[in-house]
């Protein structure tokens, strides 16, 4: 254990160091902070725009930092050839990628932080009842672990792939698996006739991540309560994918050969 | 040999945990449904809306979850339309922007004012009966389509209340729509006074009180819930006693006795169409055209009036109406 914690932390300073990422952060501290000023575009409900807008920031800037790191964690490993040297140290592949993994965890949950922080500043300036608001905080939980599995699929990508395709890749799961609806939709004799391309519509449904799950603007929007089990439900779900994802990556990860 | 084997369990368990997992998904998918925690955005929508304004950039910011910021940003090229008048491309926009926010209340009750009221101006300058007809018909189904959407938003409900009472004078849709926004935790102040009105130009005196006293209950400084109790008891609550009574001519009498004395002022609809409905309740048709036409003739928004009148004039076999505005000095009552 102390092997991979090892690993996560020496991930966690590397990655606080990459100029791209604290670029993306900037980026977002500015679309935040810019979620007020802009409030004029929802006149009359200038709340509602900041908590869409600062909400919906921090879900995309937290997207792109874990598909960016996710995507270069092996790759660049192997090509600044540090990774011949760790692994010739009794260091498992599983200790490995699993060090990689919750280093990048513990950097999204630092971004997520301070987002977060720039957010309730924001919030507590326009209106203080929303900043304590139970759903809002609910809905940054569930953020964080929409996160943590997109970045669990580019590590687990990256571990035979090459950045850019990582990348590409982690972001075709993240839009695919936000338009679920898409597919259910076509796995039903309602939309299509040919059985054979609802059976392979089923099954794209049954496997992708449903990302929107992980959404809690509108109940936070509308001011609605949301059921402790949902967010419960949520959480396991994706627990569960995280721990199928690092599986597969780490039976990918271990096949390889350098 | 060990590892290999070790690895082929692992495959195995991360392929069987997919299928518990795809039951779980799918629960949560059911369970959003059922608390109405979101709703999915049908994408392929978007394809079929003919609007110019769909650019690449608000594709974008719709796939990259930033639905609420792109109808805001679509609301506003809206707003442009209206200021320009360019109405046609008004409406295609509306329809995006509520498929992407569909709790966009203002979307709802403007777009909807604006069918009701603004289009059927249009078709009412062009003299085409049927376009208003459609328009309207339009405003409220857009309005109900956004009731559905937001059955909790009073603002709605009032809206529709409001365009059958204001717009086409359908005073027994306006109290089903008004009594819906009371029963909402925050209706328009001014809900009640209007259920007053409603029942008044129906013509049902008794439950026009009825409102208006209810108003007066909440807020005693109501100075129109106020003026209009005493001026309906004091004119026209004894005549609707006699209608309920079936006493029709009495009724008629008490009525027209009222319109002939001099007031000094011509009439509002009020008495005009308690006349004419205790005409048709005695079955003198004719007789209740003239007092719808006397009324439609005086206000032309009257909009009860112009109704029975093709009603009745279909119903009697007579031409088309046209309308013959008598000025205000004209006298309140009509040549029997």
């Amino acid at each position: 254990m102390s092997v991979v914690w090892a690993i996560a932390k020496t991930t966690f300073h590397e990655a606080l160091r990459r100029r791209v990422l604290n670029i993306v952060l900037l980026f977002a501290v500015v679309s935040i902070l810019a979620s007020r000023l802009f409030s004029w575009l929802s006149q009359g409900e200038e709340i509602k725009f900041i908590l869409d807008m600062s909400s919906n920031s921090i879900r995309f800037f937290s997207m792109l930092i874990a598909v960016l790191l996710g995507a270069s964690m092996i790759p660049a490993e192997v090509e600044r050839r540090t990774i011949f040297t760790i692994l010739a140290k009794p260091v498992g592949r599983t200790q490995f990628l699993l060090g990689k993994y919750l280093g990048g965890v513990l950097t999204l949950l630092t971004n997520i932080a301070i987002m977060g922080v720039i957010y309730l500043v924001v919030l507590v300036f326009k209106d203080r009842s929303y900043a304590f608001n139970a759903t809002l905080w609910e809905g940054v939980l569930l953020m964080v672990m929409e996160v943590s599995l997109l970045l669990a699929i580019a590590v687990a990508t990256s571990a035979v792939a090459s950045t850019p395709f990582t990348m590409v890749f982690a972001f075709f799961i993240y839009f695919t698996g936000h338009m679920g609806e898409v597919f259910r939709q076509l796995s039903s004799p309602e939309h299509v006739s040919n059985v054979g391309v609802r059976m392979l519509m089923g099954f794209i449904y049954a496997i992708l991540p449903h990302f929107p799950n992980f959404d809690l603007r509108e109940p936070l929007l509308l001011g609605e309560a949301v059921p402790l089990f949902y967010v419960g439900k949520v959480i396991v779900s994706a627990v569960v994918y995280i721990g199928v994802v690092l599986a597969i990556g780490h039976l990918l990860f271990s096949q390889r050969e350098f | 040999m060990r590892s290999r084997r070790l690895r082929i369990v692992v495959v195995v368990a991360a392929l069987v945990m997919l299928i518990p997992l795809s039951y779980l998904q799918q629960s949560i998918d059911r369970d959003r449904f059922l608390y109405s925690l979101g709703e999915p955005l049908e994408y392929w929508r978007i394809s079929q809306l003919n609007v110019q304004g769909i650019t690449g950039v608000i594709i974008g910011a719709v796939m990259g979850g930033f639905r609420g910021v792109a109808a805001d940003m679509l609301w506003l090229k809206c707003d442009e339309y209206f200021h320009t008048g360019n109405m046609q491309r008004l409406i295609p926009m509306a329809q995006t922007i509520v498929m992407l926010d569909p709790h966009f209340i203002d979307v709802w009750t403007v777009t909807g004012w604006h069918m009701a009221y603004n289009m059927f101006a249009e078709a009412q300058a062009m003299d085409d009966w049927e376009g208003q007809v459609r328009w309207f018909k339009m405003g409220i189904d857009w309005l109900m389509d956004g009731f559905q959407e937001n059955p909790d938003s009073a603002e709605i409900a009032f809206n529709i209340g409001w365009t059958y009472y204001d717009r086409m004078d359908m005073y027994p849709e306006a109290v089903k729509w008004l009594t819906k926004t009371l029963r909402s935790e925050a209706p328009p102040e001014h809900t009640g006074r209007l259920l007053g009105h409603a029942y008044e130009l129906m013509p049902d005196i008794e439950r026009a009180l009825e409102w208006y006293y209810r108003v007066l209950r909440v807020t005693p400084d109501d100075g129109t819930a106020r003026g209009a109790t005493i001026t309906l008891k004091m004119r026209f609550a004894h005549a609707w006693r006699l209608v309920e009574e079936e006493k029709y001519d009495e009724a008629y009498q008490e009525v027209y006795s009222w319109l002939a004395a001099p007031h000094g002022d011509t009439p509002n609809r009020i008495p005009w169409h308690l006349i004419a409905t205790i005409a048709e309740k005695q079955g003198k048709f004719e007789l209740a055209l003239k007092w719808w036409e006397r009324s439609g003739n005086q206000y032309q928004l009257d909009e009860l009036a112009q109704r029975r009148i093709h009603a009745l004039r279909r119903q009697l076999g007579m031409p088309r109406w046209k309308r013959e505005y008598p000025g205000w000095d004209a006298p309140a009552v009509i040549q029997e």
